[in-house]
């Protein structure tokens, strides 16, 4: 039987400071996000290491979308701490 | 170029134009009632017309020598553009500050994607109550 589901995907979780920022989101904004949090969540070694910390700056030119980002130490959660749209 | 050269850009007026711009209204003076051809006061009798060319951010800017100058509104967006630019880089490094003074937020305190998300399409009325998108 085929898997009903592709890669495990981290699961994605928000600072209060990047969640007060989503709230300031249009529909097509947070739509965008979406689909950038899909992307990140499938592999959490997309953007650029934050030179001698576990924080990643991640950025999508195609959507305006920056996300920065550390994955948990067990690499089950991606904790957003930061996002910009557009 | 011989630097020594270059004539002055703002030379002292003639005498004869000085006498005419003592005529006009000063500073605080309203230069409404002067025959018409007569030109606005000289930026060298009225410093407070200086001031304001410096100042204003609608006024047309002297060119710096080798730039092209932008119109008015072209300045306008340019400055909107940086103030705009100028917040988001705050907020980021606010954003990093924090988390450099007080540490990362801990996943079990942080809210997971999925429930701020349709709580956002909620209150944009894209989402039914009581509904979620996947």
């Amino acid at each position: 039987m085929s898997p009903k589901h592709g890669p495990r995907r981290a699961r994605v979780a928000f600072s209060d400071a990047a969640a007060d920022q989503l709230a300031r989101l249009t529909i097509i904004e947070t739509l965008a996000l979406d689909r950038a949090i899909v992307a990140l969540s499938t592999d959490p070694t997309l953007g650029t290491p934050i030179p001698d910390s576990v924080l990643r700056d991640y950025q999508d030119d195609d959507d305006s979308i920056r996300i920065l980002f550390y994955v948990s130490a067990l690499r089950t959660v991606i904790v957003v701490a930061y996002l910009e749209v557009g | 170029m011989n630097l020594h050269t270059v004539p002055n850009q703002h030379p002292s007026p003639p005498a004869a134009l000085r006498a005419v711009a003592r005529r006009r209204p000063g500073p605080g003076r309203s230069a409404q009632g002067v025959a018409p051809g007569v030109p606005a006061p000289l930026p060298w009798e009225d410093p407070s017309a200086m001031q304001e060319s410096v100042m204003s951010e609608a006024a047309p800017q002297q060119p710096a020598p080798g730039r092209d100058p932008l119109s008015p509104e072209a300045a306008a967006a340019v400055r909107s553009y940086a103030g705009r630019e100028r917040a988001r880089t705050d907020e980021l490094a606010a954003v990093l500050e924090d988390i450099a003074a007080n540490g990362l937020p801990r996943p079990e305190d942080c809210t997971p994607w999925e429930e701020l998300r349709d709580a956002h399409y909620r209150r944009l009325g894209v989402l039914d109550r009581d509904a979620d998108v996947a």
